[in-house]
């Protein structure tokens, strides 16, 4: 063993560190490269991360390239949307479902679902729970007599074709039927309308999203049938079951052209339910869930009380949320606002300009200081130490998540000394041990000159000017973009992030994987080739770039199903 | 071995009553003479197997004991299992199997499965991904045939393992890309385990009958489904089946073998914060509490326990109060920082102490002949060797109680010279239930039982 620990290090260490990075721009056009770091290791890379979509796209031709369709299972929070909609039930029993795998950075990603006895017991639970409380004011939930066979029967296919958003089979409502019959004889009639929900809660119809596609296959592919495309939409765009519009243009097989879908996409895209969709992609594409949980020692950093972390979190969700919904949406100005939101106590702690109250309001910042997300304290705390910032981290961080570029982790075997923390010595300074020693400085002249661009914010993301009452020094250089170049300041840095068109194309990966819940395969290159020049097109309009995804042949098609 | 005796059954020589003769009860063929039951220690006595995880690596100066295999002495961290001694097996050396990932994904998933990594979507801290292991992990393999008898095949209990789920926070599998998660909160957990512990019987009866109604027809709408669906998604659905096939079974399953010391356990008011950094304490105690009582009471013979995660990132502010780093944090620094090494001893010395009051509560509850621990295997591992180094080919582990299998009071080392698999010591593990399996985990790694635990 430890001589395969030694010959994949020495091949990550190669790959990763000298000019090879995956994503790097030595690659194709739209920062996805062949190879990369992982491939023909014993770490293979997620099926197909590694091409360059425009000439794939030209190599698939003029056919139609749905890519996979993989069976996807309701999420937590699509679950308790679901039933706050099907039965009026707000109690949001998903919560105490086991939590999802976060694959890709998303918990949608349908390969990493898995089910164990602990999650089918859960939604046994929760079926309990929202059966129990329907049926609590007895028949009016069915609107006449639970004893009346054929007001059930009404029942059945009136809340089973809600539940499994499109009508019932005349076997599947027999079933149904008989469950509720050994109710009615066993127990009570109402107690088997309540069984009837359970096992309609438990079911795969409802816990999934099948889709079996309609129509003639063409080449071995299909259309969705329009219920299939009505729940696609509304899981991508309101996660939930589909409103009344989508069941009725369901009913009308009217979204069966791209110019149907587009159509209400565009409408379920002003509707309020759109901004949770949009707080969840980011909430997950940034890791914003984990700033609610960030520590301070309050007597090293005054005022970061435990009020302070949920606020943070608050200033970057209520700040992306305006930016896409009340400012034009444009990526560049999710990077370059020279605003943030906040209300009092967060300005307060700040030290900004401050609004009154409790109500998150625009804050102006200066921008010389501070424009855009990066600049925000959850960001800038989030990858900070308890005690220090972590330029290593911060480069990281925008290597990762804005660039989709990956780094490999320090060599197993090298012994690590972080420096050590000096009342005499900026941090910059202590850190510069990475650039001076070449077993460190080949994969930190990737993180550490980009990371200590943010040296003005602290490891609460406060403005300083100084550190250990030596100035700041906020210079930074950009390597293996195509924004490359020196910079000074993180405001700086956002300009030049906000006019790198690898940091779109990262943007429209992201919400292609947590659109389609899976990994893109080479199929997928027309898929994202077309997207990305709709995104490019609308100057990265980031709902344009939604919509675009609901245009493609990943979205309208799939594969016809083999038994 | 003579046939038992109802005698011997109710009343062990520790004057327990051990409810009714599980082994007629179960109309199981009795066990011929002189050998024992998969599952049963020769006296008829229920095994267990239980899994005590902590993570980020241990210092190893600081862990292994010092001198002989039966003189040894404890070094700083083990010292406070001292008092149980004669029934710890300590074992240094073992080179863990696995293959694929980042250096935490590898250790925690091939650290019960000896298996490889099978490509997946986790990212790694080394840039590229990797997925769940390729196989089914010991405790699984173990509940398979001794957790059929119990409520609960198995339980999984955590502390602060994290809101998800990737391959750095599960450990156990039921089979190739099938993690187990654990319960993080003591409160669930309870509602899980001791729910319906006190109902009376003609309530479960008609309870039990429209539950198996209910499930019966999900079942059936599975099947449905399943039959016009291509074969990746057949066999996403068949696993749930499985599951909910799990979940069917348990409905009326009453334990068999409860002990006297029984009775569910009184968590207090539901008002602490489970994932709050200075809860970790409080959490891990009434997870423990809550295993040992599920065991006791013959809910689940398979178990494990999870602190924190593998790069779990904790401020053990109570194993010193000068901590103020998390432990992943710290477990990267270099062997010559002092007060990063000092940090690391003590809260490796914590986790220790938290393994004895384990240990005695267990060792506190009569059994037959001993004690409950004694009937029981407790297997402490580590994803990692050391925390800087990310090595896994010389693991500390810790053996305790032995269930009669294995040969106790001992410190046996190896080195990484020695290549010793791990996939033997989990074959042992396998063998010490009294299930005659000859290999686990992938093939090529397993050459037997290891033959210096018996």
């Amino acid at each position: 063993m430890p001589g395969r620990i030694g010959s994949w290090l020495l091949l990550a260490t190669l790959a990763g560190c000298q000019g090879n990075i995956r994503g790097s721009q030595d690659g194709g056009s739209d920062g996805l490269v062949p190879g990369g770091a992982g491939a023909g290791m014993s770490n293979p890379l997620p099926p197909g991360t590694g091409f360059d979509t425009k000439s794939e796209c030209q190599k698939l031709g003029t056919g139609l390239n749905p890519g996979p369709s993989p069976l996807r299972r309701l999420t937590r929070d699509e679950y308790d949307n679901t039933l706050a909609e099907l039965a009026s039930d707000a109690s949001k029993p998903g919560r105490d479902f086991p939590p999802e795998a976060r694959a890709l950075g998303f918990n949608n990603i349908a390969d990493a679902q898995t089910v164990t006895a602990v999650l089918a017991e859960a939604y046994q639970t929760a079926a309990s729970g929202i059966s129990e409380r329907a049926t609590a004011k007895g028949s009016t939930l069915l609107g006449c007599a639970e004893t009346d066979t054929a007001c059930v029967d009404g029942f059945i296919q009136r809340f089973g074709s809600r539940a499994y958003r499109r009508p019932l089979a005349a076997d599947e409502a027999a079933r149904l039927r008989k469950v509720y019959d050994w109710g009615a004889k066993n127990t009570t009639a109402l107690d088997g309308v309540r069984m009837v929900i359970e096992v309609l809660l438990q079911s795969p119809d409802f816990l999934y999203r099948p889709e079996l596609g309609a129509g003639a296959a063409v080449s071995g592919v299909l259309h969705l049938s329009s219920y299939e495309m009505a729940t696609r939409l509304s899981y991508l765009l309101r996660g939930s079951m589909p409103d009344q519009p989508l069941l009725d243009a369901a009913a009308a097989d009217q979204l069966k052209t791209p110019e149907q879908v587009l159509a209400q996409a565009a409408r379920l895209l002003a509707d309020a339910r759109a901004r949770d969709t949009f707080k969840s992609f980011h909430r997950q594409w940034l890791d914003l869930e984990q700033v609610a949980g960030i520590e301070r020692d309050p007597k090293l950093y005054a005022g970061y009380t435990d009020k302070i972390p949920e606020l943070l979190q608050q200033e970057t969700e209520s700040f992306i949320d305006h930016v896409i919904f009340e400012d034009g949406g444009k990526l560049s100005t999710l990077l370059t606002a020279p605003y943030t939101m906040a209300n009092n106590a967060l300005a307060t702690f700040y030290g900004m300009a401050a609004p009154a109250g409790d109500a998150f309001a625009v804050v102006q910042t200066d921008p010389a200081q501070r424009k855009g997300l990066l600049t925000q304290g959850s960001l800038l705390a989030l990858q900070s130490k308890p005690q220090q910032t972590s330029p290593v981290h911060r480069g990281k961080f925008v290597r990762e998540s804005l660039l989709c570029q990956f780094l490999p982790p320090p060599p197993a075997n090298l012994v690590i000394t972080p420096p050590e923390l000096n009342p005499s010595l900026t941090t910059r300074q202590r850190f510069s041990q990475h650039s001076a020693d070449a077993s460190c400085s080949g994969c930190h002249k990737q993180m550490d000159p980009l990371g200590l661009g943010f040296e003005h914010f602290d490891a609460v993301g406060r403005w300083r000017q100084t550190e250990n009452d030596l100035p700041i020094d906020a210079t930074g250089n950009l390597v293996m973009t195509d924004v490359d170049g020196d910079f000074d300041g993180a405001a700086a840095l956002a300009d030049k992030l906000a006019s790198s068109e690898q940091v779109a194309d990262c943007m429209m990966k992201e919400w292609a994987r947590f659109s389609f819940g899976r990994s893109e395969t080479v199929e997928d290159a027309c898929t994202l080739e077309h997207t990305k020049t709709k995104f490019k097109d609308s100057g990265h309009d980031i709902k344009q770039l939604v919509l675009a995804l609901t245009q493609t042949d990943a979205f309208l098609y799939r594969k016809a199903v083999v038994p | 071995m003579k046939r038992l005796s109802r005698r011997t059954m109710l009343r062990g020589a520790g004057g327990v009553a051990l409810g009714l003769p599980f082994l007629e009860i179960m109309g199981r063929p009795k066990p011929a003479l002189g050998q024992a039951m998969p599952g049963y220690t020769a006296a008829g006595t229920p095994k267990r197997f239980l899994v005590w995880f902590t993570p980020n690596g241990t210092i190893p100066d600081a862990w292994t004991p010092i001198g002989g295999e039966t003189d040894f002495t404890f070094s700083r961290i083990l010292k406070p299992l001292e008092p149980f001694r004669k029934k710890l097996l300590i074992i240094d050396g073992v080179d863990q199997q696995g293959e694929g990932g980042d250096g935490h994904q590898n250790g925690m998933q091939g650290m019960l499965t000896g298996q490889t990594l099978n490509p997946g979507a986790f990212k790694g801290g080394d840039g590229g991904t990797a997925g769940w292991a390729n196989g089914i992990s010991v405790d699984q393999r173990i509940a398979q045939v001794i957790g059929k008898d119990t409520k609960f095949q198995s339980l999984e209990l955590g502390v602060q393992t994290g809101n998800d789920e990737n391959n750095w926070n599960r450990m156990s599998l039921l089979g190739p890309d099938q993690p187990l998660p654990p319960e993080n909160s003591p409160f669930k957990a309870y509602e899980r385990i001791f729910k319906d512990f006190a109902a009376t019987p003609d309530a479960a009866n008609k309870a039990i009958e429209r539950g198996k109604t209910v499930l019966d027809a999900v079942s059936e709408n599975f099947r449905a489904l399943q039959a016009k669906l291509g074969a990746e998604d057949k066999a996403r659905l068949e696993k749930h089946l499985q599951a909910i096939t799990e979940v069917e079974g348990r409905l009326g399953l009453k334990p068999k073998a409860a002990l006297d010391s029984c009775a569910a356990p009184v968590l207090g008011a539901n008002t602490l914060a489970v994932t709050k950094n200075e809860n970790f304490p409080a959490v891990g105690k009434l997870q423990m509490d809550l295993m040992v009582m599920a065991m006791a009471c013959d809910l689940t013979r398979v178990g494990s326990i999870m602190w924190n995660r593998s790069v779990g990132g904790a401020t053990h502010t109570w194993a010193d109060p000068t901590i103020v780093r998390g432990h992943h944090d710290m477990s990267h620094d270099g062997d010559t920082l002092p007060d990063t090494v000092e940090w690391l001893t003590k809260i490796n010395i914590w986790y220790a102490q938290q393994f004895a009051y384990l240990l005695k509560s267990l060792d506190d509850i009569p059994e037959g002949t001993g004690t409950m621990l004694d009937n029981t295997v407790i297997f402490w591992c580590n994803e990692l060797a050391k925390g800087n180094s990310h090595s896994r080919n010389d693991s500390h582990y810790v053996v305790a109680g032995g269930a009669g299998h294995f040969k106790m009071g001992r410190s046996v080392k190896f080195t990484y010279k020695d290549t010793v698999r791990s996939n033997n010591l989990l074959l042992s593990f396998v063998n010490s239930m009294g299930i005659p399996d000859t290999t686990f985990g992938k093939p090529e790694w397993c050459t037997g039982p290891l033959a210096s635990m018996v």
